[in-house]
């Protein structure tokens, strides 16, 4: 966790394909080491399977708190990833957890579900950044406080991000929630039989898991509400269009995949039976036919038809609204304002306001920085305020002891005064030195000696 | 029976950490006087009648209703305002005071003592740790009174784990040390509300020499 | 099948003794049981007034958010009959779905681009968030204690027998029914009745809505009202053969349905500020109905 901090400096840096790439590969080298470890060390499983598990909810929690008060899209996203770095790692601990008590459903739920979200999020998160990245290039800038109605200008990447946000979120018909799911029946599955110790880890874990979602939620609703809905905070020059279809065929492309595995979760998850048999085959005596049990694979299959039903339904209820409705008269009128009939563009809630009840109960957890001029007076002429969020534990384990360390090897600067005979001398005095303190020490340990037989 | 009773008590500790006004903290502690009453009434049915209707008189005399009502008293004397005025958000408190319940929880875990049942020791503990928090968070001079209450109903309840042999000198320790803290802090709470015009702790700080 | 039917039927009169029961209270005789209805049938017959702000998820939006209301009572059971949905961890696919009508309501709110509907949205995905762990927690402790994860078999094979088992189901009724109240935007977090946009939560989400999109969001919120009835009266029904059942799963609901009413009529609103730590005291209270289920099994000692 505390080593995360590269990641948000470094996505809204770099091209948004590239940042797809990085997040949807990259940053699992670490889960695809943590899991060749697991396959190679022969310790005490459980032990391990906490450490990964206490790691996991805490970059998940820290992770996704500080994404919803990010104002950068893309600083946001990648806030983002390293929640869902978290997901992953809950699923893998619980796994772990799984292999050190021999219980091979637990095993396999937790490496199935964990597994299955790597390819979730490499799949929905390089869909929300090639979002981002046609949003940027209409519009030549990442801040969500100063977009606002994209969705009438580029309607096919607004629908893209909308469905992968589901996605991210977790929501039923599409594949995040089949690997949530998964790591959910491990975590009660789990609740089964333990001791109390671990219990309470499994109930801290469920209880990381579910905030997760929560926030997530806040945070994505933030983040297409003010981005895509709305009107337009600034007018852009020349108008924001949308994205070509050579951008859009790819991005297409893999919403057909996102919405794959939410519907056949069945198929993906048997693909995935090797590699987790891999893992189960830790357990002594755990049944070597099938790695994903029987009653997983149908719980899962539970799910893709709880997915397709449920899309049936929603279909069914819009057109019995499209039928009802075809015939009536409906009239188009400005938004409700309280009887306030200007221009409203500007007293819209931002992405500020949205989350402002949110950001007073987390304030103590972070740095955040405000700058604000009050509206005083009774006429009062301008007012404004900002807020800066920043990451507190990138503040105090990164910056401060970078800044110290800055600081105490600037004492030493005049030593690089550009003389190059003072160079020579620091050689010879490092010669000087290399030989002598071995000779000294040497004296000092027969002095040493001397005086103990004194 | 009694852990439904002392369940309820972890409640009320969740239900104080948010509590707004003073009338409410006093509430709770009647509440909690009763709870003890309870508790007492059926723990402590091997013990001698004697005894038996002392402590049970009082935790309902003293703990449930006369505590609470000077309590009240010295609020309407010195005319201090209703408000509870914690330094700390109060969702800051409530996650707080959870998370002592939790690590109580956990604590409790690591002892093993089959004399001792370990929902009296939760309770009491968490109960323990939560007047201590309460007593730091608050501003009022009041609420320390209030906060050392809430711990002397938690040492209440981890006297009552060993309610059967307890002799009757813990007993009346209790007593005497409920009455003489509420009376002296009672009368400390009065001058200062003589002296000082605010019951606030900040203003004792200036009383450092 | 049954469940639905018979969630449907308590949907129908739900809201209206919730109001009668308030009139009462307050000493008016009140409009009939069935005006609720009445009023959502006749909003289905109007036309409708769109904003020009909106697009096209304003207009999809009412009719996921019924499909998901109306998909989460499908997993819902009543007494010893299944939901028509039902398998292991199915309430964590009842509290998704809803979660994902949530989704589309907030940004359905967004799109109009009102501030007031900006306020409201904000405060219900705060809101809801903080109000699910206790939701899992809950039934998460109901697992441990029954070994099952699926709501049927949690009800069935959940019976009664020590004091600290009624005390846990006092609680954890009490936890369902704050739920209720947060999810449905009634008396303590959100007043229904107010007039002011600036106080309110999910009335002024929907400001905009209107003919058969504002229909389908209000009867939608009598199901959920309905749904949450039921899942608190199996607690106490699912044990009881069918007969029985029925008539004692009706009572149930109109028992919660007149309590609502009698908090309304009685409790004020909770300051906006408080409303967050209030939402989270229901997490501690799951935490202790969680500590309790350790007691109960002994894995406590």
């Amino acid at each position: 966790m505390p080593f995360h901090t590269w990641l948000p400096h470094a996505h809204p840096a770099a091209p948004s394909h590239v940042s797809g790439i990085m997040s949807g590969v990259l940053i699992k080298i670490g889960i695809y080491g943590i899991l060749r470890m697991i396959l190679l060390i022969k310790t005490d499983y459980v032990t391990a399977g906490y450490i990964i598990l206490f790691a996991a909810v805490i970059s998940g929690i820290y992770g996704v708190m500080l994404a919803i008060l990010q104002h950068n899209l893309k600083t946001l996203l990648a806030y983002h990833s390293i929640e869902n770095i978290g997901i992953i790692g809950i699923g893998i601990g619980l796994g772990t957890i799984g292999i050190g008590a021999h219980n091979p459903m637990l095993a396999a739920l937790g490496f199935a579900g964990g597994m299955l979200h790597v390819l979730n999020h490499s799949l929905f998160k390089s869909l929300l950044f090639f979002s981002a990245g046609n949003v940027y290039q209409a519009t030549h800038t990442l801040n969500i406080e100063k977009m606002g109605g994209l969705i009438k200008k580029m309607p096919h990447t607004a629908s893209l991000f909308l469905l992968a946000a589901l996605a991210i979120c977790g929501l039923p018909p599409f594949n995040g929630f089949v690997s949530e799911f998964l790591i959910y029946s491990g975590l009660y599955q789990g609740l089964g039989n333990q001791s109390p110790v671990p219990l309470f880890a499994i109930i801290a874990s469920l209880f990381g898991l579910v905030l997760i979602g929560g926030l997530a939620l806040l945070c994505f609703t933030k983040a297409f509400g003010i981005v895509f809905l709305g009107t337009p905070r600034r007018v852009f020059v020349p108008a924001p269009v949308e994205a070509s279809w050579g951008k859009l065929v790819p991005m297409y492309a893999t919403l057909a995949l996102i919405m794959g595995i939410g519907l056949f979760p069945g198929v993906f998850l048997q693909a995935l039976s090797a590699p987790v048999a891999a893992f189960t085959a830790k357990i002594p005596g755990a049944p070597q036919v099938s790695a994903i049990p029987e009653n997983a694979s149908r719980l899962v299959a539970n799910i893709g038809w709880c997915a397709a039903g449920f899309i049936a339904l929603a279909g069914l209820v819009f057109f019995i609204r499209q039928k009802a409705t075809g015939r009536k008269p409906a009239s188009v009128s400005g938004t409700w304002g309280c009887g306030y009939v200007g221009d409203a563009s500007r007293m819209q809630y931002s992405a500020g306001s949205f989350i402002r009840s949110y950001r007073k109960l987390a304030e103590p957890l972070f740095s955040i920085h405000k700058k604000k001029r009050p509206v005083e007076g009774i006429f009062p002429v301008d007012g404004w305020q900002e807020t800066h969020p920043y990451d507190a534990l990138e503040e105090w384990l990164i910056d401060r002891p970078l800044r110290k360390l800055k600081h105490f090897m600037g004492k030493f600067q005049f030593l690089q005064n550009g003389n190059p005979q003072f160079y020579v001398l620091y050689g010879i005095v490092f010669i000087t030195l290399v030989i002598l303190v071995p000779l000294v020490v040497d004296n000092m340990y027969a002095l040493l000696d001397f005086l103990n037989q004194l | 029976m009694t852990s439904v009773l002392l369940i309820t008590f972890a409640a009320t500790l969740i239900y104080i950490s948010i509590a707004n006004r003073l009338l409410t903290y006093i509430n709770i502690l009647a509440f909690q006087g009763l709870l003890l009453f309870g508790v007492s009434f059926i723990e402590l049915n091997e013990i001698n009648t004697v005894n038996l209707i002392f402590i049970l008189l009082e935790t309902i005399v003293f703990k449930t209703l006369a505590v609470p009502l000077f309590l009240g008293y010295v609020i309407k004397k010195n005319r201090i305002t209703r408000e509870a005025e914690p330094y700390l958000p109060n969702f800051l408190s409530l996650v707080i005071v959870t998370l002592i319940i939790i690590a109580t929880f956990l604590i409790s875990n690591i002892i093993h003592d089959p004399r001792l049942d370990k929902v009296y020791f939760v309770v009491a503990l968490s109960s323990l740790f939560t007047g201590l928090y309460i007593i730091m968070t608050r501003k009022k001079l009041i609420t320390h009174v209030m906060g050392f209450l809430i711990i002397e109903n938690g040492v209440f309840i981890l006297s009552l784990a060993v309610g059967a042999e307890m002799p009757m000198l813990v007993n009346t320790g209790i007593l005497l040390d409920l009455f003489v803290s509420v009376l002296l802090l009672g009368v400390f709470v009065n001058k200062i509300g003589d002296v000082l015009p605010s019951a606030d702790v900040d203003q004792l700080q200036n009383l450092k020499d | 099948m049954l469940s639905l039917a018979m969630i449907f039927l308590a949907s129908l009169f739900f809201t209206g003794i919730v109001i009668r029961t308030k009139s009462l209270v307050s000493g008016r005789k009140g409009p009939g049981i069935f005006q609720p209805l009445k009023d959502v049938v006749r909003l289905f017959k109007k036309g409708a007034v769109f904003s020009q702000t909106t697009s096209f998820i304003f207009q999809v939006a009412p009719s996921i958010y019924f499909a998901s209301v109306v998909m989460a009572i499908l997993v819902v059971p009543v007494g010893q009959s299944k939901g028509l949905i039902s398998f292991d961890g199915d309430f964590v696919f009842f509290a998704y779905i809803l979660a994902l009508g949530k989704f589309f309501s907030i940004i359905s709110a967004l799109d109009t681009g009102s501030s007031f509907e900006g306020m409201g949205a904000s405060r219900e995905a705060l809101f809801s968030m903080l109000a699910e762990p206790a939701f899992f927690i809950t039934m998460g402790s109901f697992a441990l204690l029954t070994g099952h994860t699926s709501f049927h078999a949690i009800f069935t094979a959940l019976h009664f027998g020590s004091y600290v088992s009624y005390a846990l189901g006092t609680l954890a009724t009490f936890v369902l029914i704050m739920i209720a109240m947060i999810e449905n935007s009634r008396m303590p977090i959100d007043d229904p009745k107010t007039h002011l946009e600036l106080t309110m939560i999910h009335e002024v989400m929907i400001l905009d809505n209107s003919g058969f999109d504002l229909g389908l969001i209000l009867y939608a919120t009598n199901l959920k009202f309905a749904m949450y009835g039921a899942i608190i009266a199996n607690f106490f029904i699912s044990n009881l053969p069918l007969a029985l059942a029925v008539p004692l799963f009706f009572a149930v609901q109109f028992f919660f349905a007149v309590i609502a009413g009698l908090l309304e009529s009685f409790a004020a609103r909770f300051r906006m500020a408080h409303n967050a730590e209030f939402i989270y005291t229901l997490t501690s209270f799951s935490l202790l109905i969680f500590f309790g289920v350790l007691l109960l099994m002994g894995k406590f000692i």
